[in-house]
């Protein structure tokens, strides 16, 4: 996911082309099988279409399973969006509480880090993306410049 | 500030070998061998046990396999390094130890551009955590973690610099107040009042009512109450939700199943 700024004052998360059409070639040939075994159902057990039904499910998710993250800075508020046709959960944060971000190596491993948010109203920071350093530090350095918030990072 | 004195979580942290000359910090790729040393240890007491109660070929390859890793757990074991704060000298670098034979310094550097950071701890904001050039230590309280910032600054004079009061913002440290009249300031500008108590505050310089109703109810997300923590994203009832499509593909299985028979 990368940073994308549409007008001076709303931003948007968006995925490469590349990596939208690769996911979207393989979730659907994942899901073209599942839906081909269906054809064969009469010979199935009850119990073999259950289980079935499990592995459909993740080709469902596969296929409809989304984030949207939008910034605006006129209702200064970040909103998190997960959904897979059906909304999974919402995260709506408030910009002018944000105190910092923060990019933080994670605990035992070497090249993974954390974009963190820190709030000044909360105990614990808030994670938002997850990456290597080169990564990380672009979207860091391109949040803090949108949202005017400082970037720490150890 | 005297070594002694140190808070008990904090003098785990720190080994007072040298003092007062000088410090040997134990450094991240120090515990790092540590517990390489710990894991081979269990591959080890395993083919040790086999190696003395089988007997014929596997009591053979047991006995190599200990013959491999002993040496590689001792070397893991022995071998220390250090970040060395030098007083004689006035320099800080990085120094391997291996049964008493010291490797060549590296990463020299000046022992006054060590950086001292006093701040709050990456995961809990109601904990600090002391930042020594590369090193975090987090120690807890603020009593504490100030008096292990004073030891440092004070036993090798290095500037200390803070960034609770002014969040974000670093600011520097003045040494010369007493320790009291310093934890004093830390703490009257900012914290040791609960975090739930600057949400009140902030809550009526803002304007915010604390009456106001859900994001999804009022339909202005603004005005949300702010002493509601902003939960994770990924809570673990969210599993629940992701099941939801289950009964209705399951119903299409059977459905296709029961065309199937026809």
């Amino acid at each position: 996911m990368h940073f994308k700024q549409l007008s001076p004052t709303i931003a948007i998360m968006t995925k490469t082309r590349a990596q939208t059409i690769g996911r979207w070639i393989f979730a659907s040939l994942v899901a073209s099988l599942t839906l081909f075994n269906t054809l064969g159902f009469e010979h199935w057990s009850y119990a073999e279409v259950t289980i079935w039904s499990f592995l459909a499910l993740l080709s469902w998710h596969l296929l409809f399973a989304r984030r949207r993250i939008q910034f605006d800075l006129e209702r200064q508020l970040i909103t998190i969006n997960v959904s897979s046709l059906y909304p999974l959960t919402q995260q709506v944060i408030p910009i002018n509480h944000i105190a910092a971000f923060q990019i933080q190596q994670r605990l035992g491993q070497p090249h993974g880090y954390d974009l963190l948010i820190v709030m000044d109203t909360q105990i614990e920071p808030l994670k938002f993306q997850y990456g290597d350093l080169h990564q990380i530090k672009k979207l860091g350095q391109a949040l803090s410049q949108f949202c005017a918030i400082p970037l720490l990072s150890d | 500030m005297q070594y002694s004195q140190l808070s008990k979580k904090a003098q785990r942290f720190i080994n007072p070998d040298g003092l007062p000359e000088q410090l040997r910090l134990a450094t991240k790729g120090h515990y790092v061998r540590r517990g390489l040393a710990l894991l081979a240890l269990l591959p080890l007491s395993a083919s040790l046990i086999m190696a003395i109660t089988l007997d014929g070929g596997e009591q053979t390859f047991y006995q190599f396999v200990v013959a491999l890793l002993l040496p590689v757990v001792l070397i893991l074991w022995a071998l220390k390094q250090h970040l060395v704060l030098d007083n004689p000298s006035q320099q800080r670098f990085v120094q391997s130890k291996f049964l008493g034979y010291y490797f060549k310094k590296a990463y020299l550097a000046p022992l006054k551009s060590t950086e001292l950071l006093l701040r709050h701890d990456s995961y809990n904001r109601n904990q600090y955590e002391l930042k020594l050039h590369n090193l975090v230590y987090p120690i807890g309280s603020l009593t504490d973690t100030t008096q292990a910032m004073m030891f440092f600054a004070q036993t090798f004079n290095l500037p200390a610099k803070e960034q609770i009061t002014q969040f974000p913002n670093i600011r520097e440290l003045d040494l010369l107040s007493s320790n009291e009249q310093l934890i004093a300031s830390l703490s009257l500008n900012f914290q040791d009042k609960p975090i739930a108590q600057e949400v009140d505050t902030i809550n009526t310089v803002d304007g915010y009512s604390a009456q106001a109703t859900d994001v999804k109810e009022n339909g202005n997300p603004a005005h949300r109450p702010l002493s509601a923590d902003i939960e994770p994203l990924w809570s673990p009832k969210l599993i629940l939700k992701l099941f939801y499509p289950l009964p209705f593909i399951m119903v299409f299985g059977f459905v296709m199943k029961f065309i199937g028979n026809l």
